[in-house]
C-alpha cells in the first residue's frame, strides 16, 4: 500500500513537472509529408491576439477574430509556420484583405493563393496562413500540400451575400476585397473610407474596363440610412461618382460610370 | 644702420603686434571653417547586413566617437515576430554589439516587454546572447518598471507609461527595421517607440479609424516621442522588408539591402519612407512629429551621405 502511495505521489510529481501544455482549439497533425512538428503549439484567443501581432490584431478583430493556433513544421533547416486564424464568420473577408491580386490561384480549401513564399486560405471559419521562414519561395508545392491536408477535414464555407451581387463582368475577381469596417477601407483607400462612412459592410474591387480607378459598394442598415450618408457626402465629393441603389451607395473613387454596378444591385434585390 | 632697415626695438614690436593681430582673427575664422563633416544620415546599401552596418558605423565616426569607456548602451530593436521583413535583423544587432563593446561599453543591454515566446521562438534570445548583450524584459505587470508622463503638448495622447530602463543606459540607440503597416502604411524609428511604452496604453492608439479618427494614431506616436527618450543614436534596417500586411505578415519582401544611421528621427524616417514610395510629408505620423518640432522633415536639408559596400 505504503508502495502504491509513492508511486502515485511520483507519477502526480513527473506529471507538474513535465508543465501541462496549453489546450490548443486546432488539431494539427504531427508531421505532413516529411516535415515534423517543432516544438509546442500555442494559441492567443480574443484580446491577446495583440500579445502576438500588436497593432496587426485590429484588422483581425474587424474580421470577427476569435482565436490563432500557431504550429511550426521542420524539415532538417528548414521551418515552415502555419497559423490558423478562427473567425465568428465567414474567412472570406480576411482572407481577401490579405491576398494581393497578383498573387498565383491554388485549389486548396474555398479559396487559396501563393506569393512565393507564403500561402494564404480559408476555408468556412478558418484562414491559414502557411509560411516559409526562409522567406524565399521554392516550397510552393509544400506550402500547397500543407494547405490541402490542413483543410480537408473543415467545414466549407460560403462568401458573403454582397459579393455575390458584383457583376461579374467586367469586375477582376482577383481584386476583390471584402470589408467588415473602416480599418480595411482606409487601408485600401483613404480617400473611400474618408468619405463613405456608416456604413455595416462594404466591398471593393476593380474594373478591367477602368484599371486606375477603384469601385466600393458600401451595404446600410436602410434605405433612409444609405440616404443619409449620401446626402453628407454629396456637397464635397469631389471626383467621386456616387449613387444610391436602395440600402447601397455605389461609388468609383475616381469618377468612372458604375450604371453597371447600379443595375446589378438592383436585379440582385427584387 | 642703413636707413631702409630702421627698426627701433619699439617699431619691432608694434609690428609683430600688429601682424598678430591680423593673424589672429583670421586664424579664428580658419577654425570656423573647420567644421564637423559627419554626416548626419549614412545610408550603406550592399548584400550583407554586417558588411552595411559596419560602414554606417564608420561613417558617422565609430562607435568610439559615442561611447564611452563603461558606459552602459540601451537598445530598442523591433522583435515582433518570426515572418520574413517583420523583425530587425539579427546580424545587424550583433554588429551593433560588437562595436559597442569594443568602443569599451561596460554593458550592451537589448530592452522587450513582448514576452519569452515572441524573442525565443526566432532564436533571437540565442543570437543576441552569443554578441555579448543582455535581454532586459520588461514586466508589463510590474508598476515599479514603468514611470508616467504626462503630455502637457499631446494633441491626441495625454499621458503614457515608458519603461524606466530607457532612461536609465548612458547611450541608447533605436534600432527599427522600416515595413508596411496597416492603416499608416508606415512604420520606422517614431513607431518603434510603441515598444518601450506600455502594451495596455498602446491599445488606444489604434480605434476604428473613422472620419476624423482617421489621424488618431499617428498622431498618438508623434505625441510619444514628446516624452520619450531622444535616441542618441539610430541603425534603421532596410536590408529584407515587409511591404504589404505589415506590421506582422507574411507579406511581400522588398529587399533595398539597405542599413540606414542617423540621429534625427523624423528625418530618418523621412528618408525610410522613401524605401516603400512614399513621401515624409505624405506619412501622418513624421508630419505630425515634425510639427511638434521633434525633427527635420526635409531630409535633404541635412548632410547625407550614401555608402556602397
Amino acid at each position: 500500500m505504503r508502495q502504491k502511495i509513492i508511486m502515485c505521489i511520483s507519477i502526480l510529481f513527473l506529471i507538474t513537472l513535465s508543465g501541462v501544455a496549453q489546450d490548443i482549439s486546432f488539431n494539427f497533425p504531427a508531421g505532413i509529408g516529411d516535415w515534423e512538428k517543432s516544438g509546442e503549439a500555442f494559441e492567443y484567443v480574443g484580446d491577446d491576439l495583440f500579445e502576438y501581432i500588436n497593432g496587426g490584431a485590429e484588422l483581425y478583430h474587424e474580421y470577427g477574430f476569435e482565436t490563432v493556433s500557431v504550429q511550426d513544421y521542420s524539415f532538417g533547416e528548414e521551418l515552415i509556420s502555419v497559423e490558423v486564424y478562427k473567425m465568428k464568420e465567414s474567412a472570406f473577408g480576411i482572407f481577401s484583405m490579405l491576398r494581393s491580386a497578383e498573387d498565383q490561384e491554388v485549389d486548396a480549401g474555398d479559396g487559396a493563393t501563393i506569393a512565393g513564399y507564403y500561402l494564404m486560405m480559408w476555408r468556412g471559419k478558418h484562414l491559414f496562413a502557411i509560411t516559409s521562414q526562409s522567406g524565399e519561395s521554392g516550397n510552393e508545392n509544400i506550402l500547397i500540400s500543407f494547405a490541402q491536408q490542413l483543410s480537408e477535414n473543415l467545414e466549407s464555407g460560403d462568401i458573403p451575400e454582397l459579393v455575390k451581387h458584383i457583376p461579374e463582368n467586367p469586375v477582376d475577381e482577383n481584386s476583390i476585397i471584402y470589408c467588415k469596417g473602416s480599418i480595411a477601407l482606409v487601408n485600401i483607400s483613404e480617400k473611400a473610407a474618408e468619405f463613405l462612412t456608416g456604413w455595416e459592410e462594404a466591398v471593393v474591387f476593380k474594373s478591367i474596363n477602368a484599371e486606375e480607378d477603384l469601385f466600393v459598394i458600401c451595404k446600410y442598415k436602410s434605405a433612409s440610412a444609405a440616404t443619409e450618408n449620401l446626402n453628407k457626402i454629396q456637397p464635397r465629393k469631389s471626383s467621386i461618382n456616387l449613387k444610391q441603389a436602395g440600402p447601397y451607395l455605389v461609388a468609383s473613387i475616381e469618377g468612372s460610370d458604375i450604371d453597371f454596378i447600379t443595375k446589378s444591385l438592383e436585379t440582385a434585390t427584387e | 644702420m642703413s636707413d631702409n632697415i630702421k627698426f627701433s626695438r619699439r617699431s619691432f614690436l608694434a609690428s609683430a603686434i600688429a601682424g598678430s593681430a591680423l593673424t589672429l582673427p583670421a586664424m579664428k575664422s580658419l577654425d570656423s571653417l573647420i567644421v564637423d563633416e559627419s554626416p548626419d544620415i549614412v545610408i550603406a546599401e550592399g548584400n550583407e547586413a554586417v558588411a552595411n552596418t559596419e560602414a554606417v558605423i564608420t561613417a558617422l565616426g565609430g562607435m568610439g566617437k559615442y561611447v564611452g569607456k563603461d558606459q552602459v548602451v540601451g537598445l530598442l530593436p523591433n522583435a515582433q515576430g518570426v515572418h520574413p521583413g517583420c523583425s530587425t535583423n539579427p546580424d545587424i544587432v550583433k554588429t551593433v554589439v560588437k562595436h559597442c563593446k569594443e568602443a569599451g561599453a561596460a554593458k550592451v543591454l537589448w530592452y522587450t516587454w513582448l514576452p519569452e515566446r515572441a524573442w525565443t521562438r526566432s532564436n533571437l534570445k540565442v543570437n543576441v546572447e552569443a554578441s555579448g548583450a543582455e535581454l532586459v524584459y520588461i514586466n508589463a505587470d510590474d508598476a515599479d518598471q514603468w514611470k508616467t508622463f504626462e503630455i502637457a503638448e499631446g494633441k491626441a495622447l495625454k499621458q503614457v507609461r515608458i519603461f524606466k530602463a530607457l532612461y536609465e543606459c548612458d547611450f541608447f540607440i533605436s534600432m527599427p527595421i522600416v515595413k508596411d503597416h496597416i492603416g499608416s502604411r508606415f512604420t520606422g524609428v517614431l513607431k518603434n517607440y510603441m515598444g518601450a511604452s506600455h502594451p495596455k496604453d498602446n491599445r488606444p492608439f489604434h480605434p476604428t479609424f473613422e472620419g476624423d479618427d482617421l489621424l488618431h494614431m499617428e498622431q498618438c506616436i508623434a505625441d510619444l516621442n514628446l516624452v520619450a527618450r531622444k535616441p542618441d543614436m539610430i541603425i534603421m534596417d532596410a536590408m529584407q522588408i515587409l511591404t504589404s500586411n505589415g506590421p506582422f505578415g507574411p507579406g511581400k519582401i522588398a529587399t533595398p539591402n539597405k542599413v540606414i544611421g542617423g540621429f534625427d528621427r523624423v528625418a530618418v524616417d523621412s528618408f525610410a519612407a522613401t524605401i516603400l514610395g512614399l513621401k515624409g510629408p505624405e506619412v501622418r505620423m513624421i508630419a505630425n512629429a515634425a510639427a511638434h518640432g521633434l525633427g527635420e522633415i526635409d531630409y535633404s536639408k541635412l548632410n547625407v551621405k550614401s555608402v556602397a559596400v
